[in-house]
């Protein structure tokens, strides 16, 4: 493969993967920019490595090795922050690869789940994950207090999880 | 390491807001305990999907764009739903526990997690996770558990049931009354709410909720109840009430309930439940404008002309306009007060009381006056009603508690206690409005 192909199916891969490397990392390393940075970083790792990749294995198992070794190699660093310890993340990321199937039914049913929310909380969800309005700038337009954000946060996230939860079971019945 | 709560320490870690303390010890027990690790992994994981990209499937800025994905993710499963329907059916039904609708009362949609919805005009209906509603302030469903535990939802009301079981539910607003067999302390029953988080292990309770508070009436046993708010816990025990707010500006605590009342007097503005509450001082301005418009005074003299009209009607008075609620059939106008949010008392309907109601038709209508009201055992929760025709114009009924009668004429309503009292008219030109609600002793 020639240089100039192999950097455009190098960034279509990347561009068609991201939000798997995304999550893959946010599981471990929760601060959104943080996952950014490690993705980031771990695409330069990628790009260098690229040549070796062998086109007929699926790129998404080569490159989450590669971005496992970088979550780690950011947690080691972080450990002054409050961030999981390397062995937590490890065993995390032990339980996800025997847990591929849940995750990935996750991420299927949580499309519907969110339809199922009401308005109110709709917006939340929107302004925080989306819009990326910090916690405060969203107790300043509820005129609520942080907390109360935060705790709707968590009602919401729990309920969309209960929701997942439920329709895999339904399926697998 | 100390016994923590997991749920949270978690939620605080995936917003950033954990200690260093709380990371470690979450550390710790993902390392050791396979179940902190996977309710981390769980809960981690929606956070991961809401995080990614708002071009991916997490979005939710533009629903109405993802409902393709949506659709066509169901499409390709119905051919293995269809495949699957025999057997699923017979597993479910054998398997899964049984949560029955009992008890239906005018206009009751059922809409089950996969998203189809239906309304239900006859009991005996199982359902499983999904959200049952009831429409109108008239309406009612009940809800059977296997167990023999009852929940009844009334008047403008939705709850969701998060799980098969029917044990986590949701009450994201109105009126509900529970009457829950012992549970297992390690499965307790609970609800939720904007507010607050019940558990129940066995009890007679009450819940009036919507966005910004919960109150919980607690008849037999007890239920604990968590403060959303600020995680603040309390138990309310039989005879006890509480209420959680939004905002924790005071302590969480409980307070008994007082004897009954058989006396009441609406608070149009803070009672209303269903309906528009138009203040005085807006209703003179549209009123003066009329008249204005009418020739009846002159513009020079609306303010002084509005400010002797508002010295002569009482501070805080108003009303409250219907507003079309559809059913299955047609739309009726309704207006419905709640005799519980706000009242310090229970107030039990005396067969020689009576209830003073005054409003204003816009033209010759018919009005259906109700009640819900409800035994103490909460088993036998009913609508009342009268039925009156009026002239347009300002109208003053008496309507005395012992002629509010079911539909089917069996039962009336004395010696029930009020939840709530509502009008409805099926004319839209009545312009129903009501502008005091009053029920009187002898």
């Amino acid at each position: 493969m020639g240089h100039k192909t192999s950097h455009n199916e190098f960034a279509r891969l990347l561009v068609e993967h991201r939000s798997v490397f995304l999550r893959y990392v946010l599981t471990k390393v929760p601060n959104r920019a943080d996952a950014h940075d490690i993705v980031q970083e771990c695409s330069v790792a990628l790009w260098r490595k690229f040549e070796a990749y062998d086109t007929s294995q699926p790129f998404v198992a080569w490159a989450l090795g590669f971005l496992r070794l970088e979550v780690l190699k950011f947690l080691k660093k972080s450990q002054k922050r409050a961030q999981l310890s390397v062995h937590a993340a490890e065993v995390l990321m032990e339980e996800e690869q025997c847990n591929e199937q849940l995750t990935n039914s996750i991420d299927k049913h949580l499309v519907h789940c969110l339809e199922e929310l009401p308005e109110q909380q709709r917006a939340i969800i929107d302004g925080y994950y989306y819009r990326e309005f910090s916690v405060k700038e969203l107790a300043t337009k509820y005129q609520r207090t942080e907390q109360v954000i935060y705790k709707k946060l968590q009602r919401i996230r729990s309920s969309l999880q209960l929701c997942v939860e439920g329709q895999i079971r339904m399926l697998r019945s | 390491m100390k016994e923590r709560n997991w749920e949270s320490i978690i939620t605080k870690h995936l917003d950033g807001v954990a200690t260093i303390e709380e990371v470690a010890d979450l550390s710790k027990a993902i390392e050791s305990d396979e179940s902190v690790r996977l309710l981390y992994l769980r809960m981690a994981r929606v956070h991961a999907v809401l995080a990614t990209s708002p071009n991916d499937v997490g979005r939710v800025v533009s629903i109405d764009e993802e409902r393709p994905i949506s659709r066509r993710w169901w499409m390709q499963a119905a051919a293995v739903f269809v495949v699957l329907l025999a057997s699923f059916a017979m597993v479910w039904f054998e398997a899964s526990p049984q949560v029955v609708i009992t008890d239906i009362n005018g206009a009751v949609r059922w809409t089950r997690i996969d998203g189809e919805s239906r309304y239900i005009s006859t009991p005996g209906s199982s359902v499983s996770a999904g959200t049952l509603e009831s429409m109108t302030p008239d309406s009612s469903a009940t809800l059977k558990f296997e167990d023999g535990s009852t929940v009844t939802i009334s008047g403008r009301s939705n709850l969701m049931l998060l799980n098969e079981d029917g044990k986590i539910l949701s009450l994201r607003e109105g009126l509900l009354f529970a009457s829950v067999e012992p549970q297992r302390s390690s499965k307790p029953l609970r609800l939720n709410t904007s507010t607050a988080e019940m558990t129940v292990l066995g009890t007679r309770f009450d819940v009036i909720a919507d966005d910004s508070q919960t109150q919980i009436i607690v008849n037999e046993g007890r239920v604990g109840l968590q403060r959303i708010a600020d995680d603040s816990t309390v138990e309310v025990q039989a005879g006890y009430h509480t209420k959680a707010t939004l905002e924790a500006l005071s302590p969480l605590q409980t307070m008994a309930i007082s004897g009954p009342a058989r006396t009441w007097k609406a608070d149009l503005e803070h009672d209303v439940d269903h309906g528009r509450w138009v203040p005085v001082e807006i209703l003179l301005r549209i009123e003066l404008g009329r008249d204005i418009d009418a020739g009846r005074i002159q513009e020079k003299d609306a303010r002084q002309v509005y400010a002797e009209r508002l010295a002569n009607v009482p501070e805080g008075s108003g009303a409250i306009f219907a507003e079309p609620v559809r059913n299955q059939r047609e739309t009726l106008y309704f207006s419905s007060l709640s005799a519980k949010r706000n009242a310090l008392r229970p107030i039990l309907l005396s067969a020689e009381a009576r209830f003073r109601i005054q409003g204003k038709v816009s033209s010759p209508s018919g009005i259906a006056i109700g009640v819900v009201a409800s035994d103490v055992e909460r088993s036998n929760a009913g609508r009342f009603v009268v039925r009156r025709r009026i002239d347009a114009g300002g109208f003053d009924l008496q309507i005395p508690v012992n002629e509010l009668k079911e539909e089917n004429f069996l039962r009336g309503a004395v010696g029930l206690e009020l939840f709530s009292l509502y009008f409805y008219s099926a004319e839209s030109e009545s312009e129903l409005r009501i502008t005091s609600a009053e029920l009187m002793g002898n």
